[in-house]
């Protein structure tokens, strides 16, 4: 074969792999209208719930950027903290601002839901992906996760954006975001598994396979820099296990944990099966797509969540197995549409009706999903975030220096980044870990939010402080009450909080 | 897809042979099929009685059995109580004089094993027989049929004869079919609405008015039975509300009965999986056919769910799973058909695509059934299966050592095997603990067959731990959960308690 038909072959080859098949060189009116509309509905949705974006993680970040500035070293010396993800800390902590980083979110969050009608218009056509945009755009968790900046929005739009670059050959770049995506959370490191396949040039191979591992490197040092060890930071699952968060699973339960629990049994469970013949009817129509980054890549970076399992056992949530949920997303959609095209043989009204049952179970699971997260998480956040905010100012008022404050696991990074000093001295205690070790402490200060507490030890506790009477409510209310030195504040609303 | 079997409307009906023989021939060869459905069905059950042998002494069953040898006796115990399980005539008269709950139950797993032979014969007919034969599969992996069957329950005959009434009008006979639906409704009135469907069966002249006559016989024969059973013709009516305040639960009215039966029991919890393929079955079936919109397999089953509809508008009632249960059989046919022909029409002559895309579905179908085992084992089966096995314990205990005038506490429901087993002490000497605690009574009892897992109400739960750690009671027989106690205060032989071992807790 001479050169030119080498090039041929290997162009035909990454055509028919996805790669280098930028379908549409022409700018999409859709992808910009999903982009707007993205922007417009997490500004309604901040607007409406401003406390959310006050979040442990967020608050976390520039709490380690800050220390890290000053040379403030108190983070080295805890047994927990919010493990740090080098890349937010880098990009949000300079911002030093909640709402800064909402908007620098919000503007990463309505880019993922362009870069995804682009990758799904490409595989499944205009309709299915206007319909699969659509479902995102009411999906609760990315709405959620945008408001409070989460890491797992960063994640799947570096993820996704490597998907979308290596469909449009632009390996060496899908390599980078991939860097990037493992400097949020190395678990999208085995993503670069990908570029072994044997389609591209040996040496664009092997070097878009080497970017991501530079994350490696990278973050070590970034440890050290932050917890003052390469290796630090890996305490923090077991402590936050042992606090009373969720139990911890291990290598062997990630994949049925994130494909079974939460995939099929959770989040699509009436839709699930559609999801599967979607799949299988994508794969059926084109037996080479079985080597395509869109079905690759979101398994290797579940690959990733095993091997963090191998390393060590860690607490699921729904939010680390997001990106599978917007990756599983089209291919319920598209199994729906194409399903019912195909059953109706060209009766429309057969076709709409069928395609409408599904989607409106669908919409359904969003809905509930969404009016359970608003009673579960958005509320209890909301009216701990307006509690926080009112507490700070007495506390910077009210407190001594060296008297000491316990407050629930998830107003520890609030702590630590609104009073450094308190920090410094070892003044501020997590409920939790004090009730779990049963450390005879006497707080000055107790920021008593019932609802944050990750276990029923530490209510327990909490219940004791507050009835032994040495402490009395300086504000509160029926769901938190900040308490302290008798003597001081105000007694409104002590008789509903003492004793809970 | 096999079409459904075309049936003359004009052809004269056959006799009784024919009948018969009708439902092992779908088509003029014997249907070896049919025999083997009946046999899985009746081992199955027969497989699950020996493994629970307890659940056959159900609440219900026991209470037909007290009902019927109360009216042989002209005992009128039961005609002023406030609370009793409700009267099924048929199930009275048909169990009753057995009087035997093992007899009952030989006779439910025949019952039930035709069930499923029916549901096979109207499955193959309207959609093939490999269909129906993977329906008599899953139906056979319903835990909710073979827990029913155990039981005895009304709501499997109530199938029995809903399906038995839609296979007779797809081929045909009216009248016979007429006459199912009326034992039906001697069962539970709701379904006389089924009759309905006869009104609209075309060129049936005058047999469609008959047939949808004949149902309605079961109105004044209910009214007998209740003025023979309670002393009053509408005597049942006040239990519905007595046990929704008994159980502490919330009753269903009008506004909510059908988004219970068809949203949240068959689409988010029955078939929370495979809900779709259900409705693209369903589609699938009438888009094949736009006269099946009039077919009894469509009509049938609804006009049973607006049965119930027709009953929240006279009464409220707590809705139980088991009460929808004939429409989870119905529309288990549809979900499998929608899963058979889906796939195929999907995959387009590509079996491995076929293969693929039903195994999805099908193992979702199947782990739906298998968790819901699961739960059900968790917390109902072994539950009652314990409880039971205990007052079967306690019975020979409390026969040795009880007076006649005492009085005896137990949870309700276990009220009618007491009342089956102590005639003497009729109602006023036995009593429901739920009730006790609802009323706040303070006269203690002279016994209380303690089993905290068979209290209804989160009161009776909580009332009767603090009646018996208030050291009025000693403890006459125990396993550790349950326990049958005795108040210590009162005069009774101790010559006769010594008869029986006393187990410790």
């Amino acid at each position: 074969m001479n050169q030119s038909g080498h090039m041929q072959a290997t162009a035909d080859d990454l055509r028919a792999l996805g790669i280098g098949s930028a379908r549409s060189a022409a700018f999409d009116r859709d992808a910009g209208l999903i982009f707007a509309l993205t922007i417009a509905q997490a500004l309604a949705l901040a607007h409406l719930y401003p406390g959310q974006r006050f979040d442990p993680d967020l608050l976390a970040y520039f709490t380690y950027f800050r220390n890290w500035l000053s040379d403030d070293r108190v983070l080295q010396h805890l047994p927990y903290f919010t493990a740090p993800k080098l890349l937010l800390v880098v990009l949000l902590g300079p911002l030093a601002d909640a709402t800064l980083a909402f908007y620098c979110t919000a503007l990463v969050t309505a880019t993922l839901g362009s870069v995804l009608y682009l990758l799904w218009r490409d595989h499944f056509g205009r309709t299915a992906a206007l319909a699969a945009s659509f479902f995102l755009l009411i999906d609760p968790s990315r709405t959620i996760l945008t408001m409070r900046s989460g890491a797992d929005i960063y994640l799947a739009f570096l993820l996704f954006l490597s998907v979308l670059l290596c469909e449009r050959g632009r390996v060496l770049a899908a390599a980078t975001a991939l860097l990037a995506a493992a400097l949020v959370k190395p678990v999208a490191l085995p993503c670069a598994a990908y570029f072994l396949l044997p389609v591209l040039p040996v040496r664009r191979r092997l070097l878009a396979m080497a970017i991501p591992f530079l994350a490696v490197p990278i973050t070590l040092l970034g440890n050290h820099v932050l917890l003052g060890d390469a290796l630090g930071g890996r305490q923090f699952f077991a402590e936050f296990a042992s606090m009373g968060g969720s139990a911890a699973i291990g290598w062997e339960g990630v994949v049925h944990y994130a494909l079974w629990t939460q995939l099929i049994k959770t989040r699509f469970l009436a839709t699930a099966s559609f999801g599967i013949v979607g799949i299988l009817l994508w794969i059926d129509g084109d037996r080479a797509r079985l080597q395509s980054p869109l079905l690759l890549m979101p398994l290797l970076f579940l690959a990733g969540y095993v091997m963090l399992g191998v390393v060590t056992s860690f607490p699921p949530y729904f939010r680390y197995f997001w990106p599978l949920e917007i990756w599983f997303l089209p291919f319920v959609v598209f199994g729906a549409l194409e399903a019912a095209r195909r059953l109706a043989a060209g009766t429309r009204w057969l076709q709409y009706a069928m395609a409408a049952v599904v989607l409106v179970l669908l919409a359904d699971s969003f809905v509930g999903r969404f009016v359970d997260y608003y009673r579960d998480y958005v509320r209890p956040a909301e009216q701990a975030a307006r509690f926080a905010d009112a507490a700070r100012e007495i506390l910077r008022t009210g407190r001594q220096p060296g008297s000491t404050v316990l407050v629930p696991l998830g107003l520890f990074p609030f702590m630590m980044w609104e009073f450094p000093d308190a920090a410094r001295e070892g003044a501020v205690y997590i409920a939790e870990r004090v009730a779990r070790d049963a450390t005879p402490l006497r707080p000055d200060w107790v920021l008593h939010v019932p609802g944050m507490y990750t276990d029923d030890r530490a209510r327990t506790l909490l219940s004791t402080v507050i009835a032994d009477g040495r402490l009395s409510v300086w504000i509160g209310d029926e769901r938190a009450a900040l308490l302290g030195p008798a003597g001081g504040g105000r007694a409104a609303g002590a008789e509903k909080t003492e004793g809970r | 897809m096999t079409t459904a079997v075309v049936h003359d409307a004009t052809a004269p009906t056959a006799g009784p042979a024919a009948l018969v023989a009708g439902l092992a021939a779908g088509s003029a060869r014997f249907d070896v099929w049919v025999l083997g459905t009946f046999s899985a069905g009746l081992v199955h059950v027969l497989i699950f009685g020996w493994v629970y042998p307890h659940h056959r002494f159900d609440t219900d069953l026991m209470a037909y059995l007290v009902y019927f040898r109360n009216w042989l006796t002209h005992d009128p115990s039961l005609f002023d109580v406030r609370y009793f399980m409700h009267p099924k005539p048929l199930l009275v008269f048909a169990f009753g004089p057995l009087a035997s709950a093992s007899a009952a139950f030989y006779c439910t797993a025949v019952a039930s094993a035709g069930l499923s032979s029916l549901v096979y014969v109207i499955s193959r007919d309207q959609f093939g027989r490999s269909t129906a034969l993977l329906v008599s599969a899953f139906l056979l992996l319903d835990p909710s049929k073979a827990f029913l069957s155990l039981k005895s329950s009304a709501d499997l005959y109530v199938a029995l004869f809903l399906f038995a009434s839609v296979w007779l009008c797809e081929r045909r006979r009216l009248l016979p079919a007429a006459g199912c639906l009326l034992l039906g409704a001697l069962v539970k009135p709701v379904m006389l609405p089924c009759a309905a469907y006869f009104l609209t069966v075309s060129g049936a002249g005058r047999r469609r008015w008959l047939a949808a006559v004949i149902p309605l016989l079961a109105v004044p024969l209910t009214l007998w039975s209740n003025q023979a059973l309670l002393g009053s013709a509408h005597g049942a009516d006040r239990f519905f509300e007595e046990f929704a305040v008994l159980r502490g639960g919330d009753s269903v009215g009008p506004d909510s009965v059908l988004h219970f039966a068809l949203w949240t029991q068959l689409v988010k919890q029955r078939f929370a999986t495979t809900a779709a393929w259900g409705m693209i079955g369903l589609l699938l079936w009438l888009a094949g056919d736009r006269r099946r919109l009039t077919s009894p397999l469509l009509l049938m089953p609804l006009l049973f769910l607006l049965g119930y509809f027709a009953l929240s508008l006279m009464s409220r009632f707590m809705p139980f799973y088991r009460f929808f249960w004939p429409l989870e059989v119905w529309f288990l046919m549809f979900v499998v058909y929608g899963v058979v022909e889906g796939a195929r029409r999907v995959a387009d002559s590509r079996r491995w695509l076929f293969l693929a895309i039903a195994g999805a579905a099908f193992c979702l179908l199947a782990d739906g059934d298998i968790q819901r085992q699961l739960r059900h084992q968790r917390n109902l089966i072994d539950t009652f299966e314990h409880g039971m096995g205990f007052a079967i314990a306690a019975e020979p205990v409390l026969r040795a050592q009880r007076s006649e005038s005492d009085r005896v506490l137990a949870p309700l429901g276990l009220l009618p095997y007491l009342m089956w087993e102590f005639p003497d002490a009729g109602r006023s000497r036995i009593d429901s603990a739920e009730r006790f605690a609802l009323d706040g009574e303070t006269n203690p009892p002279d016994w209380i067959l303690h089993i905290p897992e068979l209290y209804a109400s989160d009161a009776a739960q909580e009332v009767l731990p603090a009646l018996i750690d208030s050291g009025l009671y000693e403890v006459r027989l125990s396993d550790g959960q349950a326990a049958l106690l005795v108040r210590t205060a009162r005069n009774a032989p101790a010559g006769r308690r010594s008869d029986v071992p006393v187990a410790t807790q």
